[in-house]
């Protein structure tokens, strides 16, 4: 290096970095001044350092990352350090050595404070043990700074947290449940970094305990658990789920969700059935579904409305009609059409009169007390027919009634009003046996 | 100077001379310059007119072989004039040079001037070479000593080459 006196007699430039150097300088000379040299020995400290670590969470639930940061601090003025930190986990080395990911030269007075170059260091660490670990770091040290290794600090690992993260009910291909049929109630329980969540869990429904078997499975950081089970009926159950914890993960709830539990079969009911007047019939589409794999036998049946007068309803299945009808449904169902007849207003029918009981027992009795005077007095037998016919066509239309209208009444068949016909499907038998209905709205203008 | 006559001498050494301006009313000053004088061109060295005179020494000729003549400047009575030149030649003077660590303060201010050793970061670290007369010295405390410390016209100058040796 060739320096250049500055006037005075002097050239300077910065000393090289920490070390033991020898130095020599040799003056070239000038026109007033011959050569000469100089040799001197000098040694150059790096500056000390002093590092400390801390936990960024105290205590760390086991299995869990934790953030260990190593803070280095100087007295130094100098410039930014450069190095790494290595850290410790009980005494051994954790991961390898760790760039500085922030540092800071000399930064001057701030406040009345100086600001020395000062750096940090920090590890993701996994703590595997419930108990207390000690964490500590060590500064390698750089061409400037001195290494240094921190004092250990204390990391209390407690028992993770464990939460369910699923809870569910389907059926054994992972559908619909359906009433009946085998479903699989499943949870699935987060674990940690660690080893998977062993210990036992328990499915409720409706808060009681479902009895049976469950298997278990361990996946990548969850454990998984089925129970197979059977809802009686169709309807929405309330299902949760307790976990018990063990030596590393705290006891978790899943509280109470809804499983919503269908029958073998549903129907699905075509458009309203319009009818233009009444006299007029109708009918609509009715698809038959099977729910969650379903196969078998169900019979469905109609039943008129109660307010719709004089009307009656029947079921098309293929070649067949009737009020019930025998459908195999499977896979995606069948289609069926239900039928729908109504009564116009009509003349009341005149038909003989059909005697009540009253009736019948007054003319039984008149005929014993009457028969044998009419044999000895005609006269009286004319009278007795007159009477005949009035008492008998008073009953008729009296008290003792039950025969039909009287020529000339008019009966008004089907009111006009909407109507709900219901549709009713029944699988199974005996103790098995499950029914479901939908109403199908008939409209008669 | 020398009677007119050549003068031979080493850097640093003194040189008796003399200067007479006539008239001898003339007052002001004269100054010594290396000839040929050039306008704007230092002088050596200026002194004060005593009845028109000087009579005195100087030991700032600066090294080399040139001549040397006095230049009186002129009052407001009397204009300016050149002397007769003399040819000088100046030797190098020995010279001692100097290698020092020299340490500060985080203010700068040097804390010692011939320090062997320091830790970085601690105020600011440089190397600085000297070079002075034979007799000059360093102190820590105050750095270097030198008859031409204070005369900056006949400091040395020129280059220095460093050359460093990690022993580390």
């Amino acid at each position: 290096m060739v320096l250049q006196l500055n006037g005075e007699g002097y050239a300077q430039v910065a000393a090289p970095p920490p070390g033991t150097y020898s130095i020599t300088a040799t003056y070239l000379g000038d026109a007033s001044f011959g050569a000469s040299a100089a040799t001197t020995a000098l040694s150059t400290g790096r500056a000390p350092t002093t590092t400390v670590v801390s936990g960024s969470g105290n205590p760390v639930q086991y299995g869990n990352y934790e953030d260990v940061i190593a803070n280095l601090v100087t007295t130094s003025d100098g410039v930014a350090l450069t190095g790494t930190f290595q850290f410790f986990q009980d005494g051994m080395s954790v991961s390898t050595p760790q760039t500085i990911y922030a540092n800071e030269g000399y930064d001057g007075l701030i406040n009345g404070i100086r600001k020395y170059a000062r750096a940090n260091g920090a590890l993701l660490e996994l703590f595997l043990s419930i108990g207390n670990h000690t964490v500590s770091a060590q500064y390698s040290g750089d061409a400037n700074y001195a290494a240094s290794t921190s004092p250990v600090a204390t990391i209390s690992v407690i028992k993770a947290k464990a939460a369910f993260s699923s809870l569910s009910a389907s059926n054994t291909a992972g559908g619909q449940v359906v009433a009946g049929l085998s479903a699989i109630a499943s949870a699935n329980l987060n674990g940690s970094n660690g080893l998977v969540p062993t210990g036992n869990i328990t499915f409720y429904n409706s808060n009681v305990a479902i009895p049976g078997t469950v298997t278990y499975t361990s996946t990548s950081g969850y454990l998984g658990a089925k129970l197979p089970i059977v809802f009686p009926a169709p309807g929405t159950y309330l299902i949760s789920a307790d976990y018990s914890g063990d030596a590393n993960y705290t006891s978790a709830t899943y509280p109470a969700q809804p499983v919503v539990v269908v029958g073998p079969v549903s129907m699905t009911r075509g458009p309203v059935i319009v009818i233009p007047s009444p006299g007029l019939g109708g009918s609509t589409s009715l698809a038959v579904i099977a729910n969650g794999g379903f196969s078998g036998t169900a019979a469905i049946s109609c039943t008129p409305d109660s307010n719709a007068k004089e009307t009656t309803c029947s079921l098309t299945s293929g070649s067949f009609t009737g009020s019930t009808v025998l459908v195999n449904v499977v896979g995606s169902g069948s289609t069926m059409t239900l039928n729908v007849t109504t009564t116009a207003a009509h003349q009341a029918r005149i038909d003989g009169p059909s005697l009540g009981t009253t009736s019948k027992i007054a003319f039984a009795v008149m005929l014993a007390v009457f028969l044998p005077v009419f044999r000895r007095r005609r006269k009286y037998a004319l009278c007795f027919l007159g009477m005949f016919l009035a008492l008998g066509l008073g009953a008729c239309s009296g008290a003792g009634g039950g025969g039909n209208a009287i020529s000339g009444s008019t009966d008004s068949g089907t009111a006009l009003a909407q109507y709900y016909f219901t549709v009713t499907e029944t699988t199974g038998s005996g103790s098995s046996q499950l029914s479901t209905s939908v109403q199908v709205s008939v409209l008669v203008n | 100077m020398n009677g007119g006559a050549a003068v031979n001498i080493t850097h640093g050494s003194a040189v008796s001379f003399s200067i007479n301006v006539t008239p001898s009313a003339a007052t002001g000053a004269v100054a010594l310059m290396v000839a040929p004088a050039m306008p704007g061109k230092p002088g050596i060295a200026a002194f004060p007119l005593t009845s028109g005179a000087v009579a005195t020494s100087t030991a700032l000729l600066p090294g080399g072989s040139y001549s040397i003549l006095a230049h009186y400047s002129g009052d407001s009575i009397y204009g300016g004039s050149y002397s007769n030149s003399v040819p000088v030649t100046v030797s190098p003077e020995t010279s001692t040079a100097f290698v020092n660590l020299v340490t500060t303060n985080v203010n700068g201010v040097p804390t010692s001037y011939s320090a062997s050793s320091a830790t970085y970061g601690v105020g600011y670290q440089f190397l600085r070479v000297d070079v002075g007369d034979v007799n000059a010295s360093v102190s820590a405390s105050t750095g270097i000593s030198s008859q031409y410390f204070s005369r900056k016209e006949s400091c040395p100058t020129g280059k220095v080459v460093l050359s460093t040796r990690d022993l580390s």
